[in-house]
């Protein structure tokens, strides 16, 4: 309903924090606009949404390069064909830039009428998966959804779900945010919900790290501080309980406090060995030597490290600082949303993939203990990939927003002056 | 109150929105802070410690590969090949890169006949080098590197292949290319070479390809060792040898030529021999080099310190009448010596030409012990010739103090003195080389690689140990043993020869074992002016045990033969006292040279052709393929004239050879090489049947048959 209100909302007003009462004072608004803003709004609001694109296109560039090197290797021996990984990989880009330019034109407000429907689907096919692990349908862990090729993470598509759905009711509790029963409960026990189901499936990590981010979201939407330090306090235990069930996390742990058995610390040894050996400027395109035998999953989990032994210290800086490029835009596009449920959305989106990358980043070069994440637009991957195009979508759609509103407003005004030029001139905003 | 509230609301609103940009300030510094802390721990990795990274990183795809020397040659006087090397494959695994264990176990243990768990012990160690199989038949090479294993390491690696001639004095190698006995033993080091090393670089699939801009080190090969030995002359020695030990049913049987001026050995032989090129053939007694390695008593033959010594000394002459006494008797302090003939009263000449015991006795004692031990001394008699030969034993010749009453008449006819063969065909060298000792040597240079001599040997005279004229009637002396004497059938066509029988009880274990003797001639010619000695030496004969009978019909048999293949020098030296009537033999011994055929199934055709060209011979196939030789026209070890046309009978790649009549090992080879799965029936060591026919097609890994002899 705030969203609504924004639309109906007559002033062209570039910057639009507060949609959620009708009582702001537009004075005070426009007087902070006019002090702050040098560089129009106008331009650079559009620019992150651009600027953006342009970062994902060159991550999913560098992603291409690398997962062609450091899955050559694999593809020849496990499908016997070295371009493998990349033909498909090319293929999920393609796919990507598809679905980022559809959902990019899409009205993002349109899946907050649907995220709570999405989100119990998704929490659906998580208990799904998880019912059939219990008849025994599905061994070891429960992660895929799908059939045949057609296959992707149900994690990937619950986390957005939960983003999406997080959006939503912060937006819709924004009035009553700090209150625990009715914003922090019903927020918090969606969060556990679905993260506790991916846990199970089981993917400790990835629900660790869905949490972590709407915990994020959660902070970002302004609920009380208090109830969300006593959640982590009381998630301490749970999630200790957890790691010590499995014997690979109490592993891993131990690895990354140095107490580990060699086994264990294998991946992050042979990916340290990877990055240390790249240096400065890497072995360059195509010469890791990590790659094949000594780093497992290199094209996936551990991608950072064959870039880094390619590219260097160089290279692997630089796909940070691509990373912390998106991040910005995406906040500058959260920050500038038009109305709120855009802002969090955004908020979501930028964090997820910022969280992401950096936990891949760091795994690779222990700095975190090891967790299977993928880094977004560069590992290999097409749920992953089409996912994260499906929230690089979603951001560009909210960036366009104000030029959505702006022309539909013009549309509707020149529909006064003209009746069949309105037509022409619709289409033309839908199809941009 | 509007106001105040409208105030309000903005308050809380203005407040929230600055807690809104406080908390997004707060997430965005964290995750601005996350990114740094990458950024800073990848300083610390690729920057700071990268060098401690890059040093594991090569550790771990990098590695050496030997590169093994080739072991130096051992060639015979003429740069003929005793001893070569030929690089054969084994195959090696690095467990940790091998990523099929199982399958890879299974493929070895399918055609090396061995359990797999044999192999999957192998896989499973924790070094990163073990060997699965070593000196790998070609074919069976082939399939396994066909298979391309990661993990599993091809290597080719240096094989000894041995001529089998003086086996015993060129020793042989163990599976490491270390030498483990005679010469190999003795110049390990310098015939080992270096090995060098290659850095290899290995992808993480496991294949490796060399390490591009690494040190690497070449591999030095090893030196060869040149011998004073000529392979011709060596291979009738022993040709001969083992032929009379044959027949006079000998334990065995020793042999040495020597060039009498310069102390050069131009054969040394042992018998029975053993195959160098197959281990198992082999005994520890067999390998033994019997000629500096063992000690006898030599019985007669050292009658030559007592008569060189009484002569130098002028004591007595050879026309001098000595008493050989009627009955052959003669008592000495409650001791009887007995002679084989009684000879009564007679010359020196002939008491020495019959071998008289009791004579030697009587003139020993006038010469008296102090002169005796003197002249055996100098004889080198008690103390090693220096020979150059792992295992020389010094022999025994007690002091003078050490003596008992009957010591000196005894040791005058050669007993109470433990002798090596080496030892006394030196001392006949002396006095062929007119009373100077001359030092005996095998070893003639040793040449590294790139041609720098690191050792040699020259004639060298030891001592002078007696007159020149002693020696020259000395020589009469023994001219009259071959001539008139014991030594008859020593006898070489239009040759004079001198030298000396001799047959001792052999001393076991410290008693005279009834029955076991010694037998043993040693002589040389020209008489007049000597070039080769020869000792022939048979030990336990059970034909007949006097040297007449058993050691001096080898040497005649012997110097006869080997007078065609001496260099031509040495032949003119002992051919121009030939007697005139001998003048064809002259002639055909002018014209014509021989070379023993060398032994050249199994190789491959340019092997052989290269083998056959060192020895002066030359070839012709007698089919057209290109396979390995199966077959000879003529015998190995057999003589033919230089430059002869040897036939080689080469097999198809694809058709099954006729290997009856063939050496065990080389059979096996061939059949090997060609891919046949060889089963061989019967431990003999030549083919008698084979289970495929000859020219039938050959089928990978049929089984094939092989019975050998018995």
């Amino acid at each position: 309903m705030n969203g609504g209100f924004i639309i109906d909302h007559t002033e062209p007003k570039p910057l639009q924090h507060q949609g959620n009462s009708g009582d702001v004072d537009e004075t005070s608004v426009l007087g902070k606009l006019a002090e702050g803003n040098i560089i129009p709004k106008k331009t650079f609001e559009s620019l992150a949404g651009k600027l953006l694109l342009l970062l994902v296109v060159l991550l999913m560039c560098i992603g291409v390069l690398v997962v062609y090197s450091s899955g050559a290797g694999w593809g020849a021996k496990k499908f016997h064909n070295e371009e493998y990984f990349l033909w498909r990989q090319l293929l999920f880009v393609v796919l990507g830039l598809g679905v980022i330019f559809i959902v990019g034109a899409i009205d993002y407000k349109l899946f907050k009428k649907f995220s709570k429907a999405i989100l119990v689907v998704s929490a659906a096919l998580l208990a799904m998966l998880l019912a059939m692990k219990a008849v025994g349908a599905i061994e070891g862990a429960a992660r895929w959804i799908g059939y045949g090729r057609f296959k992707f993470q149900a994690s990937d598509l619950a986390k957005y779900a939960l983003i999406m759905h997080l959006a939503t009711m912060i937006t819709e509790k924004k009035s009553h945010i700090k209150d625990l029963y009715r914003a922090y409960y019903p927020m918090i026990t969606v969060v556990f919900g679905i993260a506790g189901l991916v846990a199970l499936e089981p993917n400790f990590s990835t629900a660790a790290v869905i949490v972590s981010i709407c915990f994020i979201v959660l902070f970002l939407g302004g609920v009380d501080l208090k109830h969300l330090a006593l959640t982590a306090l009381a998630f301490v235990p749970v999630a200790a309980a957890f790691a010590i069930a499995a014997p690979y996390r109490v592993a891993r742990l131990l690895t990354f406090v140095g107490e580990g058995s060699d086994k264990a610390s294998y991946q992050i040894e042979q990916a340290l060995i990877g990055l240390g050996n790249g240096g400065v400027f890497g072995l360059g395109p195509g010469a890791s030597k990590q790659r094949e035998l000594f780093l497992p999953a290199s094209y996936n989990d551990f991608i950072f490290a064959v870039l880094g032994e390619e590219y260097g210290f160089i290279g692997a800086t630089l796909i940070i600082l691509l990373f912390v490029g998106i991040l910005i835009c995406g906040v500058l596009i959260a920050r500038n949303a038009m109305d709120d449920y855009g802002k969090y959305l955004a908020y979501g989106v930028t964090v997820a993939i910022g969280v992401y990358a950096f936990v891949n980043a760091a795994v690779a070069c222990h700095l975190v203990p090891t967790t299977g994440l993928p880094m977004p637009f560069v590992s290999y991957g097409g749920s992953a990939a089409l996912f994260n195009a499906f929230g690089v979508g979603l951001l560009i759609s909210i960036s366009r927003e104000k030029k959505r509103q702006e022309k539909k407003k013009a549309t509707s005004a020149e529909m006064n002056v003209e009746d069949s030029e309105s037509k022409s001139s619709m289409k033309q905003a839908t199809d941009s | 109150m509007q106001e105040f509230r409208e105030h309000k609301k903005q308050e809380a609103q203005e407040a929230r929105k600055r807690e809104e940009t406080i908390r997004f300030g707060v997430v965005l510094g964290c995750l601005l802070l996350f990114a740094v802390a990458i950024i800073g721990k990848l300083v610390m990795v690729q920057i700071v410690e990268a060098h401690e990274y890059q040093k594991r990183a090569k550790r771990q795809y990098e590695y050496q590969v030997p590169l093994k020397a080739m072991r130096g040659q051992i060639l015979d006087r003429n740069g003929r090949q005793l001893a070569t090397s030929l690089s054969v494959r084994s195959f090696a695994a690095d467990p940790k890169v091998v990523a099929n264990a199982d399958t890879v176990a299974q493929t070895f243990s399918m055609l090396f006949d061995k359990p797999k768990s044999y192999y999957l012990a192998k896989l499973k160690e924790k070094s990163r080098f073990v060997w699965l199989e070593r000196h790998v038949p070609a074919s069976i090479a082939k399939q396994i590197s066909e298979k391309h294993f990661a993990g599993v390491i091809e290597m080719k690696e240096v094989s000894r292949r041995y001529e089998n001639l003086a086996e015993q004095v060129i020793g042989f190698i163990d599976s490491d290319n270390r030498g483990i006995s005679g010469l190999e033993k003795q110049f390990d080091s310098l015939l080992a070479g270096k090995d060098g090393y290659m850095m290899m670089q290995r992808t993480a699939t496991g294949y490796a390809f060399p390490a591009i801009g690494a040190k690497q080190e070449e591999a030095i090969n090893g030196a060869s060792v040149e011998l004073t030995i000529d392979t011709d002359v060596q291979a009738i020695v022993e040709d001969e040898l083992s032929k009379g030990l044959e027949n006079v049913g000998a334990s065995a049987g020793i042999a040495i030529v020597m060039d009498v001026q310069t102390g050069e050995i131009l054969a040394m032989a042992n018998a029975p021999e053993f195959d160098a090129n197959k281990k198992s053939t082999y005994t520890l007694e067999a390998a033994r080099n019997h000629a500096v390695t063992d000690v006898f008593e030599p019985g007669s033959t050292f009658k030559l310190v007592m008569a060189t010594a009484s002569l130098d000394l002028g004591i007595i002459k050879p026309d001098d009448k000595v008493d050989g006494t009627l009955a052959g008797k003669w008592k000495i302090k409650d001791r009887t010596i007995t002679d084989h003939e009684a000879l009564g009263k007679t010359t020196f000449r002939n008491a020495i030409a019959h071998s008289s015991n009791i004579v030697a006795a009587k003139v020993g004692l006038e010469i008296g012990k102090e002169k005796f031990y003197d002249y055996a001394k100098a004889f080198g008699f008690g103390e090693k010739t220096g020979v150059g030969l792992i295992g020389e034993v010094s022999g025994l010749l007690k002091p003078t103090s050490q003596w008992s009453s009957i010591s000196l008449p005894w040791m005058a006819h050669g007993y109470e003195v433990l002798v090596t063969p080496i030892q006394m065909i030196c001392a006949y060298a002396a006095l062929a080389n007119n009373g100077m000792r001359m030092k005996p040597f095998v070893v003639q240079r040793i040449v590294s690689a790139n041609g720098e001599v690191l050792y040699y040997n020259k004639a060298e005279a030891v001592k002078r140990v007696m007159k020149k004229e002693t020696a020259e009637i000395a020589r009469e002396i023994f001219k009259a043993v071959v001539d008139s004497g014991t030594g008859m059938t020593a006898r070489i066509e239009g040759i004079s020869v001198a030298g000396k029988t001799g047959t001792a009880q052999l001393l076991t274990n410290g008693n005279y074992r009834s029955g076991n003797y010694v037998s043993s001639f040693v002589g040389f010619y020209p008489a007049q002016k000597p070039v080769i000695a020869t000792l022939v030496m048979m030990i336990n004969p059970t034909k007949g045990y006097y040297g007449s009978m058993t050691a001096a019909p080898v040497f005649a048999k012997i110097n006869s033969k080997i007078l065609s293949v001496l260099e031509p020098e040495m032949r003119d030296e002992i051919l121009q006292f030939a007697a005139h009537k001998e003048s064809a033999v002259k002639n055909f011994l002018d014209t014509t040279k021989t070379v023993a055929v060398p032994n050249v199934c199994g190789l491959s055709v340019e092997e052989a052709k290269e083998i056959l060209r060192v020895h002066q011979l030359d070839f012709k196939k007698e089919n057209d393929a290109r396979g390995v030789v199966v077959a000879q026209g003529i015998a190995p070890e057999s003589r033919v004239n230089v430059w002869t046309k040897v036939p080689l009978t080469i097999a198809e790649e694809s058709k099954v050879p006729s290997l009856v009549g063939l050496r065990a090992d080389r059979a096996i080879h061939v059949a090997e090489q060609l891919g046949l799965n060889v089963q061989v029936q019967g431990n003999g060591s030549k083919v008698l049947a084979q289970s495929l026919k000859a020219g039938s097609e050959v089928k990978q890994d049929a089984p094939f048959i092989l019975t050998m002899s018995n």
